[in-house]
């Protein structure tokens, strides 16, 4: 696969993603971030949870450089993202949207082209390899046998195999994925996360995905970082974010606890429910 | 009609490429005041370059050349700008006027029109007796050159004036900007009705109005023609960078900008190409109504939406279309009228008026009759948008 032609940031060991002490506040008033800071190793999966409203989706913005902090760093493999130009910046990070609409007439083909556009010299012509590069991701996501038919005639699962083809055919070493189950029935929630171990496994990037589903972050991620009004409270493996005392100070006491056995990611893994948790009769 | 959308487009552009030439000697060679064949257009350029002598219907065919230059150039120009703002809205709906380029040239024009007390060809073709030759030639350059400007500048100040006030923080929003533009577009009618108004009993500049509004290719000089075709070229020469940028925002600004496009600068881009193009049209012919509309539309359900092959048919529909109009009017009409004389008195006469309609009234009512046709029969994809 080619990587982006600049060697200055690829010192050994620098992180793929550095935030320190990132502050927004939107015109409206309200305090989005508030000292937010992350560091994400190269070929990391890291989940970020938290309740409505912590901030979450207005942090990968800024991770992703389509929103700039008030003060703070962002780091993208060592440069700052803001400093990077978009096509560059587009070479080394990608985001899959929750949902896209996109405008009828084109198609998942054509969908996932787009994601080659950062790499496109300068009369913007798609070449033998950007085609090949999309027809290999959408056949890494199941979507080969689609790949003719509207973008807008998809259904959820198929238009989350066409978001995710698009991304890595942008071979862009990290993708940012927003609330990328938030919309989907139990099935495709799997099915998603399912594309992104492929392309955290089988195509090696370096993920972080914004959720509300601790589930799923904790059977799929290596690591959790836990948010609360604008910054990380609590950051680690999943069975050190996911206790009862981390976990009532920020969602409330009523929910109930257990454990996975095995999970994909390998090992025994925590869950929380939301659990209304009746009186005692006998109290 | 199974061809796939790409051989469609190939198709489309080269007949239309083959018709557009074909057309201009056609409306060249044929017209209410004569017919001279195929081959005028030619005479007329031999004899404008001073290859041969002029022949003695030199300067009837030279304006009917330039007639259809200026549908061309005007047609091209305002489907070009249509399909260009429909890709940057992200609506189908979307054309060039909600930028305020119609209503700014209009009043830019009303304006000129009762400073010079009219608008004719009259004004810049005979010189006026009793002033000086240098005079005479000033009074002719104004009389010609002040309503173009003038509608010029009015429509680059509109669609400017919008654009700031649509800027909030150096990001300007789609929503801001419709919004903000009704609200000009809604002050700058309002200006030009008690313009208007003011200037009833002024019968001459009345008229010029009126038939401003309505557009008119009638009697343009070359000056015209090169005011229209530089906005053209210069919205024609940006295709290339914004074509494919246009497809990345069929997802929306945030998600193209993620793929590594600059939203900012094709908004950029395409706001300019689109003022300039549809302001050196407008301030030259007047109002066409509908092409902006109603080509790309079309266009873009036969060749699909990508822009690389969108904008470029559009651009040769458009001007197909503009000069079909003149063809149909100057060509066809008298011919039509000739053939019903003797059985229809009145139909003949019906024929020779639609001759000296305004083309931008033609437009409008074969345009808006075709476009409630079209919403009505695949409404949900029109306006779901």
């Amino acid at each position: 696969m080619r990587t982006a032609p600049n060697g200055t940031s690829n010192e050994s060991g620098a992180a793929a993603l550095v935030a320190r002490d990132v502050r927004l506040t939107y015109p409206n008033g309200v305090r989005a971030l508030d000292g937010a800071s992350i560091s994400v190793a190269p070929g990391e999966f890291l989940a970020i949870i938290g309740p409505n409203g912590s901030g979450k989706s207005s942090f990968l913005r800024v991770l992703a450089g389509l929103q700039p902090a008030d003060s703070g760093q962002v780091l993208l493999e060592g440069d700052a993202v803001s400093a990077l130009e978009a096509r560059e910046r587009a070479r080394r990070v990608a985001l899959v949207p929750q949902t896209l609409d996109v405008l009828p007439g084109y198609s998942v083909e054509d969908f996932v082209l787009m994601g080659r556009y950062s790499h496109l010299s300068g009369w913007r012509l798609y070449t033998r390899h950007d085609y090949e590069v999309a027809r290999e991701c959408l056949k890494r996501v199941d979507a080969a046998e689609f790949s003719t038919r509207g973008m807008n005639e998809m259904s959820g699962g198929e238009r989350q195999r066409a978001l995710v083809a698009r991304a890595l055919a942008q071979e862009a070493r990290t993708v940012l994925l927003d609330e990328p189950t938030s919309a989907l029935d139990l099935s495709h929630q799997l099915l998603v996360y399912r594309l992104i171990h492929e392309m955290h496994r089988g195509a090696g990037r370096t993920i972080v995905v914004v959720t509300h589903d601790l589930n799923l972050a904790s059977q799929f991620a290596q690591r959790l970082a836990l948010m609360q009004r604008g910054r990380m409270v609590s950051e680690g493996a999943p069975a050190d974010v996911l206790r009862r005392e981390v976990l009532e100070k920020v969602y409330g006491s009523e929910l109930a606890y257990g454990m996975f056995e095995r999970t994909i990611a390998g090992g025994s893994r925590p869950w929380v429910l939301p659990w209304a948790r009746p009186e005692t009769s006998d109290t | 009609m199974m061809m796939p959308p790409r051989h469609r487009a190939i198709w489309l552009g080269a007949v239309l490429l083959f018709l557009l030439p074909l057309l201009v000697l056609v409306a060249t060679g044929y017209s209410e005041t004569g017919r001279y064949g195929m081959l005028s257009a030619a005479r007329v350029m031999l004899a404008e370059l001073g290859l041969t002598a002029p022949s003695a219907e030199h300067d009837i065919l030279k304006l009917r050349l330039l007639r259809a230059l200026c549908a061309v150039g005007v047609g091209g120009s305002l489907a070009l700008a249509g399909a260009m703002t429909q890709g940057l809205f992200r609506n189908p709906l979307a054309e060039p006027g909600l930028l305020g380029v119609g209503s700014g040239a209009m009043l830019g024009a009303v304006v000129a029109i009762a400073l010079l007390g009219g608008y004719g060809p009259d004004m810049w073709t005979r010189p006026q007796a009793g002033d000086g030759l240098a005079a005479a030639a000033w009074t002719r350059v104004v009389a010609l050159g002040l309503v173009p400007l003038l509608a010029f500048v009015g429509a680059l100040a509109a669609t400017f004036t919008i654009y700031r006030l649509a800027t909030r923080q150096g990001r300007i929003s789609v929503a801001g900007l419709l919004l903000t533009g009704l609200a000009i577009n809604a002050l700058l009618g309002a200006l030009m009705a008690a313009l208007q108004v003011l200037l009833l009993p002024d019968w001459q500049a009345s008229r010029a109005i009126i038939a401003w509004g309505f557009g008119t290719f009638d009697d343009r000089s070359l000056f015209h023609i090169v005011v229209v075709w530089s906005g053209a070229l210069v919205a024609l020469a940006a295709m290339p960078l914004v074509a494919l940028e246009l497809d990345l925002l069929a997802g929306g600004e945030d998600d193209a900008a993620t793929l590594g496009a600059d939203p900012a600068r094709v908004k950029t881009v395409v706001l300019a190409c689109v003022a300039l193009a549809t302001a050196a049209s407008v301030s030259v012919s007047g109002q066409i109504a509908f092409v902006g509309l109603l080509v790309p539309h079309v266009t873009r359900l036969l060749v699909g939406p990508h822009h690389r092959r969108l904008l470029p048919v559009a651009f040769l529909a458009g001007a197909t279309l503009l000069l079909l109009v003149v063809v149909f009017q100057h060509g066809l009409c008298p011919v039509l009228a000739e053939w019903v004389a003797a059985g229809s008195p009145r139909l003949a006469v019906a024929c020779r008026r639609v001759t000296s309609m305004q083309p931008g009234a033609l437009t409008s009512l074969l345009g808006a009759p075709f476009f409630l046709y079209l919403l009505l029969r695949q409404g949900r994809r029109v306006l779901g948008g």
